[in-house]
């Protein structure tokens, strides 16, 4: 991820305006050392190894950071045991509750192994229907347009995560084929599902991961990363806190510690 | 081009500080804001002291900006984004407008972004039959009041929530009710349908990252996220200066921005965009459009003295500390941006000479520089703009703003260097005060150009005798 370049510009517009910035500078930035700007550090592999081969006990103690973070920003955190119980609580949780707009109670989630894991299809309460974003492999407009039309019938979305910071209670979503960015905003409700090893402390931690981590670097940080700190909220009347502006009105997080 | 009204900062500084219903409002963001975002620096695991580290990467960035925006701009391009260089606000709305034009763009939905509120982007649109719908809550808001925003990231403070019912119960056709939960839904809905049946979604920037190529956006309501989704295309728009270079730098700055701007840990929603939709995604914009827009940035990037302001973060911590700010509110400052930030930038922007009442009514008292996330130096720049008005300066295309100030403090300096010519004007001085009215013992007008000094407090007279020959007197006593 690293390495500046400093190549030719493409039009006189461009070349124009950079050339005015290196005036504006009174120096040719350009001579500055590559390595200045990203310099690995050398001890990438010790810190990479403590962060991702954590005790079991300092992966509790960060959930309950998380925990205590979430409650701060009216963000629910259930931990569960096992996969099959964090689907028989989010079936549970559907039974509950009614839909912001309309009747039909639409649940769209993910394609993605955890959420499979849940088996959600089965023992699905009467009257629900539910929706995964399972597409081709280049969608096109048709496709797309009614994948579309589920997500804005759907009052639940259901996501995965990559990560989830701790010490913020922000969740990490990268874009992915199959994991529309859509589904954890348009539905009035956000349900995600993570496991307890994707907690990670803060967000030096996660930056360090992601630049750092060969794995990560596979993936890079995608077209679109979205950081998501609780549902969505606005205080511009009066300074007043109110949840559900424009995006979900409630937000739930189920933790798989087994 | 934003309307620019700087030139009525004093009358309309002094109409707000006669409604008290604004008086309330900003007494009311000042006093939760100000202190919670100082507790919340103080509570940082770094301390204070990361506003300084932030500094820095600010400086770093800005240093290198040309080789950073060529970095960004590859990388964004790399991913199929089409980047524009924008010279001026003309330049970036003809652009967005040719875009719009191209794709036969309707309706538009809109993030909050201030530097769309400097380039004046919704009325070159709706002039050419674009509908622009404002989506950030207190965006929508003004909007429908055909008002500016007030504050950088709370543009509709100046409202009450009995005002919003009103407007809302006359556009929205609701019936009236002062809950802002219920206000909040009602603009949810209206704007719901805005967001989906929008062709075009339009946001600023807040920070960019050129080792990766992406661009930031932060919101706690969810519309930047919703407005750079949903529809077709997505234009952003970037003041040059908000690049950094590494991605770690966004640790201490988003946390930074995010206690500046309010009080929180992290901002609801912090989104990195780097491209357009991938051919094997579901969702995303077909286009993505970043312009980047110098707008006499590059002028102040060139200026030593400058400089430091384009390390701003816009986040609006220094409006909420400013005792100027707290009592004349974001309008009087004639400019999309207000408070300290905006009294440096604004006659940097506009022309020092024309904006002069701004730099000039902030008091220098060092809040804004203690409450910036990046500890910019704000009350070093006032004084450096005030001494510009005071010599004049031909780079700046400044003159004198009040030649006769000159003279007199060139007249005073011969005075106070001359003893017997000084004593001389003090008798002259205490004879002609004889001659002005008093009031229990004080001279409560003076007049010509001394009537400033009289126009608010009572001035003490001039002594009998001077300090100097009281001191000589009491020595001679036995």
């Amino acid at each position: 991820m690293t390495g500046f370049k400093n190549n030719g510009t493409k039009n006189t517009r461009e070349h124009e305006f950079i050339m005015t910035i290196k005036k504006a500078l009174g120096q040719s930035s350009s001579n500055v050392d590559p390595e200045l700007l990203g310099t690995p550090p050398k001890d990438i592999d010790t810190r990479l190894n403590a962060y991702i081969n954590k005790h079991k006990t300092h992966r509790m103690a960060l959930l309950d950071l998380f925990i205590e973070q979430a409650g701060l920003l009216n963000l629910a955190v259930r931990p569960v045991k096992n996969v099959s119980q964090a689907g028989r609580a989010i079936q549970k949780f559907i039974a509950q509750l009614e839909p912001e707009w309309g009747t039909q109670k639409s649940v769209i989630a993910w394609h993605h192994p955890l959420i499979e894991q849940l088996n959600l299809e089965k023992n699905l309460v009467d009257g629900v229907t539910l929706f995964t974003t399972r597409s081709s492999f280049a969608p096109d407009s048709k496709e797309r347009a009614h994948i579309r039309k589920h997500l804005i019938d759907s009052y639940i979305g259901i996501t995965a995560a990559d990560f989830c910071v701790a010490g913020s209670a922000t969740l990490v979503l990268r874009t992915r084929p199959h994991q529309p960015r859509a589904v954890s905003l348009v539905p009035s409700i956000h349900v995600a599902v993570i496991k307890l090893d994707q907690i990670v402390e803060n967000l030096s931690e996660l930056y360090f991961r992601l630049k750092w981590d060969p794995e990560e670097q596979k993936i890079g940080l995608t077209n679109c990363m979205t950081f998501i700190s609780g549902p969505s909220k606005t205080g511009d009347i009066e300074l007043v806190m109110v949840h559900g502006a424009h995006g979900p009105r409630q937000m739930i997080v189920y933790v798989i510690t087994g | 081009m934003s309307e620019i009204k700087t030139e009525f900062y004093k009358e309309n500084a002094a109409k707000a500080i006669k409604d008290p219903v604004l008086q309330n409002a900003l007494s009311d963001v000042q006093h939760r804001l100000g202190p919670a975002t100082a507790l919340a620096y103080k509570n940082l695991p770094e301390g204070v002291e990361l506003r300084q580290k932030a500094h820095e990467i600010r400086q770093f960035a800005i240093n290198h900006l040309d080789i950073l925006l060529e970095t960004l701009v590859q990388k964004i391009r790399d991913r199929g984004g089409k980047v524009y260089f924008a010279r001026d606000a003309a330049d970036a709305t003809a652009y967005c407008l040719k875009i719009a034009r191209k794709n036969q763009i309707k309706m538009v939905v809109k993030g909050k972004s201030m530097v769309t509120e400097e380039i004046g982007l919704n009325s070159v649109l709706e002039t050419n039959q674009v509908e622009v719908n404002e989506t950030d809550l207190g965006e929508y808001i003004i909007q429908l009041a055909g008002e500016t925003p007030s504050h950088i990231i709370a543009p509709a403070i100046h409202k009450t929530r009995k005002e919003v019912a009103q407007l809302f119960k006359e556009k929205l056709d609701i019936p009236y009710c002062e809950d802002p939960p219920v206000l909040t839904q009602a603009a949810r809905k209206a704007l719901r349908e805005k967001f989906l049946a929008a062709d075009m979604g339009l946001s600023g920037c807040n920070l960019a990252c050129a080792e990766t190529g992406h661009i930031t956006t932060v919101s706690n309501e969810g519309n930047i996220r919703m407005s750079t989704t949903m529809p077709k295309i997505h234009m952003a728009f970037m003041g040059m200066e908000r690049v950094v270079a590494r991605l770690e730098d966004h640790d201490s700055l988003f946390r930074l921005l995010s206690r500046g701007a309010a009080a929180q840990n992290m901002a609801g929603y912090v989104s990195y965009i780097g491209g357009p939709r991938t051919k094997d995604q579901l969702d995303g914009p077909d286009q993505f459009h970043l312009v980047i827009l110098d707008n006499g940035r590059s002028r102040i990037l060139a200026d030593p003295e400058f400089r430091e302001i384009l390390l701003c973060i816009r986040c609006a911590a220094c409006l909420n500390v400013c005792p100027a700010y707290g009592k004349i509110g974001g309008h009087s400052y004639g400019y999309p941006y207000s408070g300290p930030i905006g009294a440096v930038i604004t006659p940097l922007f506009v022309g020092i000479n024309r904006a002069k009442d701004l730099c000039c009514g902030e008091p220098l008292c060092g809040a804004c520089k203690e409450a910036c996330p990046v500890d910019i130096d704000l009350p070093r720049m006032l004084l450096a703009l005030r001494a510009k008005l005071a010599d004049g300066d031909p780079q700046w295309g400044v003159t004198r703003a009040n030649p006769m100030e000159k003279i007199a403090f060139q007249i005073w300096s011969f005075l106070i260097r001359n003893r017997r010519v000084y004593d001389l004007a003090l008798r002259a001085g205490s004879m002609i005060q004889s001659l002005l009215p008093k009031k229990n013992g004080m001279i409560p007008y003076l007049p010509f150009v001394f009537k400033g000094w009289t126009q608010s407090r009572d001035i003490k007279p001039l002594a009998k005798t001077s300090f100097l020959t009281q001191w000589k007197n009491r020595e001679q006593r036995p």
